[in-house]
């Protein structure tokens, strides 16, 4: 398992666990997350609070999930990225494609 | 004393699957002390949930565990996909015969008894290792020289020559593969030159077979825009982008890219991007090194991808680089990290040089090799003359 996931009104929260997200494990965070997604939940919240590096493979997989969810109207926020990690995603812009927060609290806080 | 033999050239990372405590760090330490770096399991339900992430290259386990023995492990492993290529050792002091044969028609490579002296079970698997890096070197060639037989090459042989320009590049797949960084240059006539470079999400095999896609399309497009007298990067990029997106077979796959165009006549380079670093720029007229970023998304992101126009006049002695993010990828005190900054600082005191381009490619380029790359690396360096 990539990811320790808990699930509340259809809102998921997900953690990786892994301190690299790489190659290695990019193919089984895309599978856990597309399960996820097509039990028909309405948001993820991916949390990155273990992760210290993140390779093309795993952003490759990250945004494969967002493709999948989008047409399936399932949000998929980031959250708790660790400098590296956010100023690589805002580098190549991926924060124009996925809301991006501090934290779960402040990501559940746009939730009414 | 007794001297271990020479370890392989890259650092590997053994998994060792043993109970006993004593024999664990016995094994560990002499292990680590020939050069490989070790991770360790006291039981076979532990090795399996470390694997989840952790990918040695060799998994050494005993036969006699608590709970679950060697050969149900051994079992459990070849059942996962994702882990069952991984040679597999046993290290026991179970030597009978039956057992032996049992073991290894489970594809192991080997059955070392535990009795056998510490340096030559070493020596065992030196040996085993430095036989499955040649096999994998000769594998890898193999397919290279299959592939240029093809004429299929992402990465081109040469720099074009562009009047005004002095054009340089640089790549390196991430070990030696061929990957899923793509470099080209198309000439359109004496005015107008593009660059670009791009990165498909991947590694190895997968990425480097979809790069031959992406290539044709991006060449497909600009061709086409300039049958159509159209040079407006961020119209050619988006129908690029369209046609990715579109390709059912291409659903999953996406790339960056950083697309230039160099104008003779005006002296001008025209750039956009898709989900790539933003680029850098010295002008040695401030001494100054920016950077500038496009707003584009990764190519089949999106079906509108938001790519604009940037523009730089270059000055004589200008220059700028483009690269994709295997550059920027550094190991930190055994860790990974991702830093663009640290980049720019490191090639910014090569900048403004006569032969700048020589020079980072010895201070900087020369020094990524198989222990410290992690991902395809790929640079187009341009210096206006």
């Amino acid at each position: 398992m990539i990811l320790k996931v808990e699930e509340i009104n259809r809102v998921v929260q997900a953690t990786i666990l892994p301190e690299e997200a790489s190659l290695t494990n990019a193919d089984a965070f895309k599978e856990e997350m597309i399960s996820i997604i097509g039990r028909g939940v309405r948001l993820v919240i991916v949390s990155f609070e273990n992760v210290n590096y993140i390779d093309s493979s795993f952003l490759g997989s990250l945004v494969v999930a967002l493709k999948y969810a989008m047409p399936r109207n399932v949000d998929i926020y980031l959250v708790s990225l660790k400098p590296d990690v956010k100023n690589l995603l805002t580098l190549i812009r991926m924060d124009r494609v996925f809301r991006i927060f501090n934290n779960y609290d402040e990501a559940m806080g746009t939730l009414s | 004393m007794i001297s271990f033999p020479d370890p392989p050239t890259t650092v590997k990372k053994i998994l060792l699957v043993e109970d006993n405590l004593l024999f664990r760090r016995v094994v560990e330490s002499a292990l680590v002390k020939a050069g490989y770096t070790c991770v360790l399991s006291e039981s076979a339900s532990e090795a399996l949930e470390l694997l989840h992430s952790e990918t040695p290259d060799l998994i050494l386990s005993d036969y006699d565990m608590p709970e679950m023995n060697g050969f149900d492990f051994r079992q459990e492993v070849l059942l996962n996909p994702n882990i069952s290529d991984i040679p597999f050792v046993f290290l026991t002091s179970f030597t009978d015969n039956k057992l032996v044969l049992e073991g290894l028609n489970m594809s192991a490579l080997d059955f070392i008894n535990k009795e056998t002296p510490i340096p030559v079970i070493i020596s065992k698997l030196n040996n085993i290792i430095k036989t499955l890096e040649n096999e994998h070197v000769r594998s890898v060639r193999e397919l290279k020289v299959a592939a240029e037989a093809l004429n299929v090459k992402s990465i081109p042989t040469h720099a074009p020559s562009v009047s005004g320009y002095r054009i340089f590049y640089w790549h390196r797949g991430y070990r030696g593969y061929p990957g899923g960084d793509f470099i080209d240059f198309v000439q359109v006539d004496s005015r107008y030159c593009f660059a670009f470079l791009g990165d498909i999400m991947g590694k190895k095999w997968k990425a480097w077979f979809f790069t031959f896609g992406f290539l044709s399309y991006i060449r497909a497009a600009i061709r086409f825009c300039v049958l159509d007298q159209d040079f407006n990067l961020a119209t050619i990029v988006q129908k690029i982008n369209k046609l990715i997106y579109l390709d059912e077979s291409l659903q999953n796959i996406l790339s960056s890219l950083s697309l230039l165009l160099l104008d003779t006549h005006t002296g001008r380079v025209h750039y956009t991007g898709a989900g790539d670093l933003p680029l850098i720029s010295y002008s040695p007229k401030t001494g100054r090194t920016s950077t500038v970023q496009s707003a584009g998304l990764l190519l089949g992101l999106l079906e509108d991808g938001f790519y604009d126009n940037q523009e730089l006049t270059m000055q004589h002695g200008d220059q700028l680089a483009i690269f994709t993010d295997g550059m920027i990828d550094i190991p930190s005190n055994g860790a990974k990290k991702s830093d663009y900054p640290f980049f720019v600082e490191k090639i910014t005191p090569y900048l403004g040089k006569p032969d700048s381009f020589e020079l980072i490619r010895k201070h900087v380029l020369d020094l990524i090799d198989d222990n410290n790359q992690m991902d395809d690396a790929s640079i187009i360096f341009i210096e206006k003359q």
